[in-house]
Parts: structure tokens; C-alpha cells; sequence
């Protein structure tokens, strides 16, 4: 268990965790999927892959983040700057 | 440089739905998820890409409330700001807390801190105000640049791309100025986990009203607060088509007559009521097609208009004409109980 990239994996891990705190879906179903997803790949051992996937999750926070930020802007725009066209 | 000070203020969040308390005297706010106020988010990052850009040097963010607003100025500072100032108020004051009492505190600090910018959300998204930063311009005779959408140092001055009915408007002021943050300015970055956790060594002071002169009296006495009319229940609006039939048929029977009409092939479920765009999709792609349709007949689409999905936000009564929907337009008959998938 003395990979050394699991110190990385548990911060991507608790950073996902964190965003998706927001998830407009509720946290819990977040939390389900993203343990679901790590799971999968618990038994992986290549160092190749391993950083691949953790570069796949730094992505989805990305994607996160963009997700938050455009429904954040939105519904301020839906809100208060609906009469322009 | 100088330093720039930027309110943040914490308001319930964009995403909740807004309840009043039964006996109309505000809003539940009782285990209610609190955030940083959308307009204060883009000032922050406004204030933090000065500092990137190396205009000025130092960003501090206050905020004014009970001892909560620590989180909001957490995020400020997990945002990029430097240190943060804490202005306690709390109990009768916070609720008696407006706009004038925030601007006199925002005039004094920036005396005290000789801040040589004041970036400010245009206005908050709970009490809708979007007076702080006027009043905080004038109570320190400042320049102001409302509204903005793009801000640009000059030297001694600064250029503001505002945002007005209709368009842009250019202005060039001195500094030092208030700014306010409008929508367009930029985009928020995420206060993410590890920045919040390097954000907890950053410095909050903590600042009485007392301490800074600033009298807390408010003028304003609140009456009652109530949700906008018709806001109960969010449904479709419909206007009156030519020649229907009155009654429970009104909306099928228009509904049959427009997609006779229209080009296109014909939705599914149309003969059913419908309550919202989003309901059952057909409303959506009703109005569609009559926008597709007008273009072809180049006329004006005979209106169907899915109301907004505006929550009911907070909105003293004094402001419900405003946003009462038009008379024309009938409250759909069916609503969600008449409606299946």
C-alpha cells in the first residue's frame, strides 16, 4: 500500500469531495459516484496509469468548477438581465 | 501601490429557495446555506487580477455581520485577497443593517487603511439594493464607476467600461475611486479545498463600529416582507388565443390550432396542459416553433411565453408591481397534478 502516489490520489479524492459539496444534484449522489469511480480502479498498480486517471480527475474538476461558474452566471442573468435579448 | 478594500457580504445562497417566515417580518434564514454574494465574487476577482497584473499590491476584504462573515471573508481570501477585516455587528444591528451603515463603515476604513481603490458588488442578491457603492462614493466625495464591465489602471486614473440601458458607456475617473462590479467583469475563480486551507493562515482583524466612529442607526423601519405575487407556485403564462373556446379547453384547443399552423412535424403530447417549459418539453418546443414560424411569415410570433424560473427572491412590497406579470397573460390551467412523466 506504499505507493507513492497515493498521497496524490487522496488529495484528488478529498478535493472531488469537496466540489461536490455543490453538485446540483445533492452531495450525496456525488459522493456515491465518485466513490464508485475510485473503487474501480483501486486495484490498479502501474504508475503510467495511475497518473493518468489522477490527470483525468484533475480534469473533471475542472469541468466541475466551469459547470458551477456558468450555472452561477446563469441564473443571476436569468434573474436580473432577462429583458435583453 | 496601494491597496484596494472589497466588500463581501454574505447572503443566502443563489441556489436556495427563499422562504418568508409565516408572520411576514423576513426571510428563514435558520439553517439556511449561506455564501458570498455573486456581484461581491466578482469584485474580489477584479481586486485579485489588479494584484496579479501588479497595479496595486494588497487586497483586503471586509465584511460586516455577526461572527459568520468569517466564512464569507475566508473564501475572499481563499479567492486571492490578502488579509481581511472583520466589522462585528451583530443581534439588532445586523438586522437594522442597510446600506448607508455599510457605506459609512466602507468610507471609514478606506480613510483608515488609505485604500486607494474601493471595489464593491453592484448590489447584493438578498436585499437588491445596489446603493453601497453610490453611497460609499459620496460619503468620501470619491469618483464612482458603477456598473462596470471592464476596468483598466491608467497611472492616476482609471478607465470604466460601465454597463447602462442599452449599451456601453466609457469613463475615465481619478483614482481614488469606488468601483462597482458588474455581471459581465470577469470570471470568478472557485475557492478550491487546498486554497481554503492555505487561506486559514491569512489575518482577520477584528473591527467594532465603535472603533471606526461609525453610527449604526437605521432610518429605514422594514414593515413587512413578503414573496412577489404569484410567485407561490412558479407555472406557464399563456396568452389568450384568437377565437378560443372559454374554459377548461382554452390551452389544448390553442395548442391544436398553432401546430396546425406550424411548420414542422407535431410534439407528441400537445393536447395535454402544460404548466412550464421545462415540464414536459413541449412548451419549449412550442415556443420553437413559433419563433420559426414567424420567421417564415415574417410576422410577429403570436406570444407564448414560459414564465422565467425567477425564484421568489427577497422583495419588499413596495416592489411586487413591478415584477406582477403582464395582464395579458392567463395562468396555465393545468399544473403539475394533471400531468404525467
Amino acid at each position: 500500500m506504499a505507493n507513492p502516489l497515493r498521497g496524490e490520489v487522496v488529495k484528488l479524492y478529498k478535493n472531488l469531495l469537496f466540489l461536490g459539496r455543490e453538485y446540483p444534484k445533492g452531495a450525496d449522489y456525488f459522493r456515491d459516484r465518485l466513490k464508485t469511480a475510485f473503487m474501480k480502479n483501486r486495484d490498479e498498480t502501474d504508475p503510467e496509469k495511475i497518473k493518468q486517471m489522477i490527470a483525468r480527475g484533475e480534469f473533471v474538476i475542472k469541468e466541475l468548477e466551469a459547470l458551477y461558474y456558468l450555472r452561477k452566471y446563469r441564473a443571476l442573468k436569468k434573474r436580473y438581465y432577462e429583458h435583453d435579448e | 501601490m496601494a491597496r484596494v478594500l472589497v466588500g463581501v457580504k454574505r447572503v443566502i445562497d443563489y441556489a436556495v429557495k427563499i422562504r418568508v417566515k409565516p408572520d411576514r417580518s423576513g426571510v428563514v434564514t435558520d439553517g439556511v446555506k449561506h455564501s458570498m454574494n455573486p456581484f461581491c465574487e466578482i469584485a474580489v476577482e477584479e481586486a485579485v487580477k489588479l494584484k496579479e497584473k501588479k497595479v496595486i499590491k494588497e487586497v483586503v476584504a471586509v465584511s460586516c455581520g455577526p461572527q459568520q462573515v468569517q466564512e464569507t471573508i475566508r473564501t475572499a481570501l481563499a479567492m486571492g485577497a490578502d488579509r481581511g477585516i472583520h466589522v462585528e455587528v451583530s443581534g439588532k444591528d445586523y438586522e437594522a443593517l442597510g446600506p448607508l451603515q455599510v457605506s459609512k463603515i466602507m468610507a471609514a476604513l478606506a480613510k483608515k487603511e488609505e485604500a486607494k481603490m474601493v471595489i464593491l458588488g453592484k448590489q447584493a442578491i438578498d436585499d437588491d439594493c445596489n446603493q453601497t457603492g453610490q453611497m460609499t462614493a459620496a460619503l468620501l466625495d470619491w469618483p464612482q464607476g458603477t456598473f462596470a464591465s471592464e476596468v483598466t489602471v491608467e497611472g492616476e486614473k482609471v478607465k470604466v467600461v460601465r454597463e447602462i440601458d442599452g449599451g456601453l458607456e466609457t469613463i475615465k475617473i481619478n483614482l481614488p475611486a469606488v468601483l462597482t462590479a458588474d455581471l459581465r467583469l470577469n470570471t470568478p475563480r472557485y475557492a478550491t479545498l487546498p486554497n481554503i486551507m492555505k487561506a486559514k493562515k491569512k489575518k482577520i482583524a477584528n473591527v467594532k463600529p465603535g472603533d471606526l466612529g461609525v453610527d449604526l442607526t437605521s432610518r429605514v423601519e422594514v414593515l413587512q416582507q413578503g414573496a412577489p405575487e404569484g410567485t407561490e407556485r412558479r407555472t406557464g403564462g399563456w396568452t389568450e388565443p384568437r377565437n378560443s373556446p372559454p374554459g377548461p379547453l382554452k390551452c389544448a384547443v390553442f395548442c391544436y390550432h398553432f401546430f396546425r399552423s406550424a411548420p414542422g412535424p407535431r410534439p407528441p403530447s400537445c393536447s395535454r396542459a402544460h404548466s412550464s417549459r421545462s415540464a414536459c418539453g413541449v412548451g419549449f418546443r412550442l415556443n420553437t416553433a413559433l419563433k420559426n414560424n414567424a420567421r417564415q411569415t415574417g410576422g410577429r410570433p403570436q406570444t407564448c411565453q414560459a414564465e422565467s424560473s425567477r425564484p421568489p427572491n427577497l422583495i419588499l412590497d413596495n416592489h411586487t408591481a413591478r415584477t406582477r406579470r403582464p395582464d395579458a397573460l392567463i395562468p396555465a390551467r393545468g399544473t403539475r397534478d394533471s400531468q404525467e412523466g
